[in-house]
Order: C-alpha cells, then structure tokens, then sequence
C-alpha cells in the first residue's frame, strides 16, 4: 500500500515535470505559485473559476487547472476528466463535499508548487532559480 | 505547583511561526500537531514575558525565569513560571450579517471547560450543534439573517440558544472583564459551530498576506521575493494555563503566592511572534486577578 501523499507527489511531479519544455512554464510556475493561497483567500470555487476564465487569454492557467485535476485523480478525491468538469464538480459540490475538495486541492496544489520550484526552477516572481532561493 | 488562567486577545494580526515551510503557506503559523488549530506556543509567551518583566525587576525575572547565562552548576536553579502553550478558544470570521463572528466549537469548549475547573471557575453546559451544517447562536445574536448565518461562503442553519448566551457571557467577562461595551460586542458576535466547520474555517480563514521586497537599485520587486505570511486574524480569543511554584534561587527563596502578586496583573500590552515591525503581533494578555 502506498501512502496517500506519496500518491498526490508521483502525479504533481508528472504534471510538472512535462511541463519542462513548455514556451511559457515561466508564466506557468509563477500562477502556480500563487495557486495555494488563491485557493486560501478566495475559495476553492473562485480559484478554479479564476483559472478557467483567464485560461482563455494564457493558456497557463487551463494548464494548470488541468494539472490540479489529474493530481487530485491519482489522490482518489474524483474521477472527472477535464479542468473544467473539475471546476462544475466543485461548484456543485454540497458542504461536507466542498471542505473535503478544499483540503484535497490545498494538498495538490502545495505539491505543483513545490516541484515547480524543485524541477522547473521557477521562483514566485517567475523568474529562474538557481535552487539558492526558497 | 498551582494552574492559574490566562487568555490573550491580539489586537492586530499575529504571526507567531513554524519558520519557512514546504507547505501551502512560505510562513504559516504554529498549529497543534493532532487538531491542526492554531496555537501561541509556551516558549513564544516566556520569552516576550521575560523581557518584560526583567525590564522592570531583574530580582523578580531571575526568579521567574532563572538566571540568564550559567557559568557552573551552582549558578544555576530553574524558574519558578511554567507557562503554557496557548490554544484557541474564538477566531473572527467574516460574517454577512454583524461583520464579524467569533467562532468556535463544542471539542474546544470542553478542553476550555476542563481547565477552567482545573482553575476553580464553573462553566456552562456545552450545547451541541443539531446537525453538520448546523450553528448556535446567543439570543442576542446580530449575526443571523432570518435563521442563517453566513460565515465566508458557508451558509448554515442556525439557532438561537440559551446555554450558548451564557457560553458568550463567560467568555466575554473573562476577555473583556471591565469594559461592558466590549462584551456586549462579542456576545452579540459569538457563535458555536460543528468541530468540523471549526477545523476548516481554522484553516482556511486565518489571515494571509502577501509579501515583497523591493529592490533598493531598480525600484521593482527582487528576484523571487514574493511569499505569503499567515496570521491569525486580529480580534482572535486564546486561552491556556501557567503555574507558579516556590522559587528555587538559593538565599532568595520567594513563596508562590508572593511571586504571584508580583506578577502584572489584569491587562498587559504585549507584542508577541514576529513581524512586529509591520505591525504585527499586539497582544492583551489577561491574567486572574490574585486574591491577597
């Protein structure tokens, strides 16, 4: 049996590791940098309905609405296929269900954070790191 | 050795921390291990205490706190003054009825209970909330629209509650223990949530603040200096425990009731945690008043 965490960190290191040769992983690490605190100040429902309408301009945003849904897949929190089905789930979701989406994507999202940090090498700023930053 | 009762109001935002975290949050406050809600811990108190109190009476800090370099064993002798963590008791949450609502939760008012008898105090019995989505409410709750009460985006059924009033009254005269106005407006704001809600709301509506650093040659932000501080908010209630015992300074033995009444009693103006030079961290720590 694998722990659960370790599940959520093999699929959040997945989603950003193939995002290395992305033209715009810079823009890419830096949303997702902040994605853990827009999901703390505004709510998990603004957060991803955030993602989804500025998806349409920066495709960043769709990408990583997209990596939040696979990683909270491989941690078994729901089945839906695609970035926006995520967000109709939350948006849909009952009280008990929405603490529980919350706590999953608050997970999920310290961990794309954290190997963007660790693999992509992109600081809060978007600027490259050279590891020496936090 | 003796607990005695003392509870901190923050009037400004506090960030008493963990250090740098791998987390959600770069900086997020300390929390307990097991319930994850929020705590000031011990350590963090005795050590702003004892700068306070040694500015003052450095014969009475060293008894409190023992001595502050020990050059050989016969030197050395341990305080008198155990202070404990303090945990929470009432956390503000934006409400859209009344602004704010000082929440909290039938598991924290049992701990709370537990040592205010270790103290000598009666409380109330503790009203449980009908069901998960469900709140209590005093009578004279400003909170409630009609029989909701909407706290960030969570609405719930709510229910004026009598055993609840008197939960806020106790509170309130404890925090707030000569000022009529102030009880008044926390027992008009006071609520007890399922211990579910409370945990979430523990988590995520605590304050977060976004920081910068520029820098000083090009005027705009440094490279990769953007992180996230959390705090708990201003307005929050804490409470926890502290003893005294007899002093154990050889030739200058004080007995625990006389290092008691040296202590500041009441209200105390303290700055606690870190940030303070942004403004963070102003405290009231409100200890019993000692019986002479």
């Amino acid at each position: 049996m694998k722990m659960r965490a370790h599940q959520v960190a093999t699929a959040a290191y997945a989603c950003v590791e193939a995002r290395k040769d992305e033209p715009n992983k810079k823009k890419y690490g830096a949303i997702a940098h902040k994605l853990p605190g827009m999901i703390l100040q505004n709510g998990l429902a603004q957060a991803t309905g955030f993602l989804l309408a500025k998806g349409a301009g920066a495709p960043e945003h769709l990408m990583l609405l997209d990596d939040l849904k696979e990683v909270l897949r491989a941690g078994g929190t729901l089945t839906v296929t695609s970035g926006e089905a995520l967000h109709r789930e939350i948006i849909g979701a009952d009280l008990a269900k929405t603490l529980k989406l919350t706590r999953a994507a608050l997970e999920a999202s310290g961990w794309i954070k954290r190997y963007v940090q660790g693999v992509l090498r992109v600081t809060a700023t978007g600027d490259t790191s050279n590891g020496e930053e936090n | 050795m003796h607990s005695r009762l003392f509870h901190l109001h923050t009037l400004s935002a506090l960030h008493c921390g963990t250090g740098q975290s791998v987390g959600v949050v770069d900086l997020p406050i300390a929390r307990a291990r097991a319930t994850q809600l929020p705590i000031v811990p011990g350590s963090s108190l005795r050590g702003v205490l004892r700068q306070e109190i040694g500015a003052r009476d450095a014969d009475l800090e060293r008894a409190l706190f023992g001595p502050r370099t020990v050059k050989d064993n016969a030197g050395s002798f341990a305080g008198a003054l155990a202070v404990g963590d303090a945990h929470l008791l009432a956390m503000p949450v934006r409400a859209l009825a009344g602004i704010l609502c000082y929440v909290t939760a039938p598991f924290i008012l049992r701990r709370y209970a537990r040592d205010l008898a270790d103290v000598g105090l009666k409380t109330p019995e503790i009203p449980s909330p009908a069901n998960r989505e469900h709140a209590l409410v005093p009578t004279d709750s400003v909170n409630l629209l009609d029989t909701t009460l909407v706290l960030e985006d969570l609405d719930l059924g709510a229910q004026r509650n009598a055993r609840t009033q008197e939960w806020a009254m106790t509170i309130a005269a404890l925090i707030h223990p000569n000022d009529a106005t102030g009880q008044r407006d926390f027992i008009e704001r006071f609520a007890i949530l399922p211990d579910d809600i409370l945990g979430y709301l523990s988590e995520t509506a605590t304050e977060l603040r976004t920081r910068i650093s520029i820098d000083q040659d090009t005027g705009t932000v440094k490279k990769g200096a953007l992180w996230f501080e959390e705090h708990l908010p201003a307005e929050s209630v804490l409470w926890g425990l502290y003893a005294l015992s007899d002093s154990n300074e050889p030739n200058q033995k004080r007995t625990a009731h006389e290092l008691a009444q040296a202590l500041p009693s009441g209200s105390a103006l303290l700055q606690l945690g870190g940030q303070a030079g942004v403004g963070r961290g102003l405290v009231r720590l409100l200890t019993q008043e000692v019986a002479a």
